[in-house]
């Protein structure tokens, strides 16, 4: 079979960090190719190198058989390579439609083209069962709503090899499962698909080759067929799997948080609180009133109706000083979490410096900053571990590391952690699992919101499944079903999913 | 040296992650020459878009002085000793370049929150006004006319910019249009005031300020400077050079701002008051702006005079812009397009002086071109 792309020794180097190197391996067309590696292995670099986006330093992209010459993105789109970013490549004000017809309706001439096809994505997304609103700016879209959005373009695009970097990150198990499905689709259809993913169970339920990449280099290439979990951990990771962090059962303390009949946006009604020493999750489909929720706690919007208590007192006017007394891990690393263009440095104290200890008296403690961002760098085992370096310098995973340190190494009474393994690699996952649980036995009340269910197995107290903006199931830790958790996530009573 | 794996106090597991392969291994003094000589290269390709802009420009201006029939020989020579080349004409120089760099520093400032202060012209004509009116009835002892001018005229100019950096804060309107239209609000304004009371009969010009407010000109000291009207108000602007990069540079306000400017999702995330911060870029900006009028108001004719702004403002844009937004490089950008200012009208008896304001715009849109290009693909994907 003649592959559609093939790298010959494409390596990529970053001042002094290697990101690829000597990469060789091959896409084959109607296959669906894993590839797999720790944070920082060099995944993204690559891909962005097959989609035109990154320039290696050395090496080829053959894409049938023939070296591409002056990859840009533009020549690899026109050679049927499409891209769905780890960080999407989209215009936040601009409707989710515009976005998918945007620099793709060229034929059209200069009017109306940014209204795209609407028929056609109609029948994209019923075709591929890729549910999203399409009308409003993907501003407003949740990071799991936005990733549709980005599949979407690139089905109408009608990519013959679609690269997915990370897209089931953010994504509910149903979701996960249909994506999964639509990959077989395509892949059956003839195209090529890439998929990148931390999350082994995926890997193996879709993959049909898996390409382990370590330290920029390819460990292996192997059929889906010679391997099992155990020995893909063993390759990705070059030893033994990382151990998963341990519940135990802890009687919480006082309500620290509590949310009443919150109603803004798509939530609606929404009741809930934590306690000290608890772990809440609120798990569902992206898109039923998480952000909302999240932004509500930010104070970046009042609910419409409702009420928010912390420590037993209404947060009303004083929304900032609420803020900035709890830790957030954000939804969105890059335009919330991180100032890209500055280093770790200031990243690490983002929010806080204008506290001691990164302030006195009125002056900045440089000194300070930069002990602590080494000390978050060191713990979290980020990776070049080079504080200096600017916040963009980092793969996807170590920046979410970086973040998920820096909230909850400043042990704050309330964490409000919003998809907080987003991106990490397993080794990663469990640690921060374990951070959760360290956190709530010190006492502090979290509010975990995430779209994986098996998070909120191993680490919550309680969960509620949100649906429409309502809890709709809603479970202590002894209690929780898994059957009638995932039926939730689609609105289905317990009943109602046996069938 | 840490190690490859990460140490994790009373944590029972660690994360792993690969090690970057190339990171150690070299020779510790080769990694240090290497270090150096790209230290070296990054620098030359930061100054690269300045160097080439500034020179290409002044080569050009050569060539224009060829199709004039004029020796760009003698062109380059009498820019030169008119200009930078004696002391006189350092001292004017030096005299254009003070509100220059009050300017300059004022649109660096705004622009530290991604703030864009158009409005430097009319906040500078409204501080220079105020600052002429408190000078002329101040009290006249000990320093406290000069204080209290000073202090006018940055108040004034504080408010003017304020204006716009509310608006933006409560309403969301563009700081751009706001702080233009400002302009033109503030001229009328100044020549109300003119006319009703504050200006001389039948003259477009203030009273006098007392003595006690005015600043010394350098030639009191160094007789070289005799003839040209630079005075203390440069120290005053370099101060506030000096003082704005260590404010920038050591204080969490400073830090918020550039937070504001640098990600307003991360500042609005991290709890930032962001409209404060909004209204305080653009009223610092304007108070920087306001004290641009100190030189021609307290150092040198002792009265305000419609018109005397002469466009100081809007070159502080063009001066913020060479300097990249850093305060401490606005001197130098302000001395620059001082020099070029002044050299319009030392070259006017063999070219027309216009041909050094085509030269300003030429310089900048290269800069902007050049900037474009290095800045070009330092984002990742
Ligand atoms: N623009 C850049 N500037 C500097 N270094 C970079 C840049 N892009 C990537 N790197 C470095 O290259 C290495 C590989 O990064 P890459 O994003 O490819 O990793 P990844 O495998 O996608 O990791 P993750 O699972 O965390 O997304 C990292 O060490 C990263 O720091
Ligand atoms: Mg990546």
């Amino acid at each position: 079979m003649i592959p559609t792309a093939r790298f010959v020794e494409v390596t990529k180097k970053y001042g002094r960090v290697t990101a690829n190197e000597q990469v060789s391996f091959s896409i084959l067309p109607g296959e669906v190719h894993a590839l797999v590696g720790e944070n920082g292995a060099g995944k993204s670099t690559l891909m962005g190198i097959l989609s035109g986006f990154v320039r290696p330093d050395a090496g080829t992209v053959l894409i049938d058989e023939a070296p591409v010459r002056d990859a840009t993105p533009a020549t690899m789109l026109r050679h049927g390579v499409g891209l769905c970013a780890q960080h999407f490549h989209q215009v936040p004000t601009l409707t989710g439609y515009e976005n998918i017809a945007l620099g793709r309706a060229g034929k059209r001439g200069l009017f109306g083209s940014l209204r795209g096809d609407r028929k056609r994505i109609r029948e994209l997304m019923q075709r591929y069962r890729l549910d999203v609103e399409l009308d409003v700016p993907v501003d407003d879209l949740s990071l799991g709503e936005r990733e549709r959005v980005e599949i979407l373009g690139l089905l109408y695009r009608d990519s013959r090899i679609l690269i997915l970097d990370e897209p089931t990150a953010v994504l509910a198990a149903s979701e996960v499962e249909s994506l999964l499905q639509t990959m077989r689709t395509l892949a059956a259809e003839g195209r090529s698909i890439i998929f990148v993913s931390h999350k082994l169970p995926e890997v193996l339920a879709v993959a049909d080759r898996v390409t382990v990449l370590r330290g920029g280099r390819v460990v292996e290439t192997l059929p889906r067929r010679d391997v099992d979990t155990e020995r893909l951990v063993r390759l990705i990771v070059g030893g033994s799997p990382p151990r998963p962090a341990q519940w135990s059962a802890q009687v919480p303390g006082r309500e620290v948080l509590a949310v009443r009949d919150a109603t803004l946006g798509r939530l609606d009604g929404l009741s809930l609180t934590v306690s000290e020493g608890q772990i809440v999750g609120v798990g569902g489909v992206e898109g039923n009133g998480q952000k909302e929720l999240a932004s509500a706690l930010l104070g970046y919007e009042p609910l419409v109706s409702g009420e928010i208590r912390f420590m037993g007192e209404p947060v009303k006017r004083d929304v900032r000083k609420f803020r900035r007394s709890i830790g957030v891990i954000p939804e969105d690393r890059h335009r919330e979490g991180l100032i890209l263009g500055r280093s770790l440095v200031e990243n690490g104290a983002l929010g806080r410096h204008d506290r001691s200890p990164f302030s006195s008296a009125g002056v900045l403690r440089w000194d300070k900053m930069r002990a602590h961002a080494a000390e978050i760098i060191d713990v979290y085992g980020v990776r070049p571990g080079d504080a200096t370096l600017p916040a963009r310098s980092f793969s996807g995973g170590n920046q979410q590391r970086f973040i998920a340190g820096r909230e909850l190494s400043q042990r704050p009474p309330l964490l409000l952690a919003v998809h907080p393994t987003r991106g990490v690699d397993l080794g990663a996952v469990q640690f921060l699992h374990g951070r959760l649980l360290e956190e709530r036995a010190r006492g502090a009340a979290i509010l975990l919101i995430t779209a994986d269910l098996s998070e909120l197995e191993a680490v919550c107290d309680r969960i509620h499944i949100l649906y429409r903006g309502r809890s709709f199931y809603e479970a202590a830790r002894n209690e929780i079903d898994t059957d009638g958790m995932q039926s939730a996530l689609l609105g289905l009573g317990p009943s109602e999913s046996r069938r | 040296m840490t190690g490859s794996m990460p140490r994790t106090p009373g944590s029972p597991r660690t994360p792993r992650n690969p090690e970057t392969p190339g990171t150690p291994g070299a020779p510790k003094n080769r990694a240090t020459t290497l270090m150096n000589s790209k230290t070296l290269r990054r620098r030359l390709r930061v100054a690269a878009p300045v160097l080439l802009s500034v020179s290409l420009g002044l080569a050009l201006g050569g060539i224009i002085a060829a199709l004039l029939q004029v020796s760009p020989l003698d062109f380059y020579g009498q820019l030169w000793s008119g200009t930078v080349g004696s002391s006189f004409g350092w001292g004017q120089v030096l005299y254009r370049a003070t509100p220059l760099i009050f300017c300059g520093l004022s649109v660096a400032f705004a622009f530290q929150a991604r703030l864009f202060n158009i409005g430097a012209e009319g906040q500078m004509a409204v501080g220079g006004l105020a600052m002429a009116a408190v000078g002329a009835v101040a009290p006249s002892a000990g320093p406290i006319a000069l204080i209290l001018a000073l202090g006018a005229g940055a108040l004034a100019g504080g408010i003017w910019g304020g204006i716009p950096g509310v608006l933006k804060a409560r309403t969301g309107s563009h700081e751009v249009i706001v702080t233009i239209l400002l302009n033109f609000i503030a001229f009328a304004v100044v020549n109300y005031l003119l006319v009703r009371g504050l200006a001389l009969p039948e003259t477009v010009r203030t009273a006098e300020i007392v003595e006690s407010a005015h600043l010394f000109r350098l030639s009191d000291f160094v007789p070289a400077f005799r003839g040209a009207p630079v005075n203390a108000a440069l120290f005053l602007a370099l101060l506030c050079a000096v003082a704005l990069a260590a404010w920038l540079r050591f204080t969490p306000w400073g830090l918020s701002l550039q937070i504001l400017g640098e990600g307003p999702g991360a500042a609005r995330y991290a709890g930032l008051p962001v409209g404060r911060l909004t209204a305080f870029a653009m009223s610092g900006a304007g108070a920087l702006a306001g004290l641009g009028g100190a030189s021609f108001v307290l150092g040198f004719k002792h009265y305000f005079e419609e018109g005397f702004t002469g466009g100081a403002g809007f070159l502080g844009i063009a001066v913020a812009l060479l300097a990249r937004n850093r305060a401490l490089a606005v001197i130098p950008s302000a001395i620059f397009f001082g020099a070029l200012s002044y050299g319009g009208f030392v070259v006017n008896r063999t070219v027309p002086r216009e041909v050094l304001d085509v030269l300003q715009a030429v310089i900048l849109i290269l800069f902007i071109v050049f900037e474009a290009r290095r800045t070009a693909g330092e984002g990742r994907t």
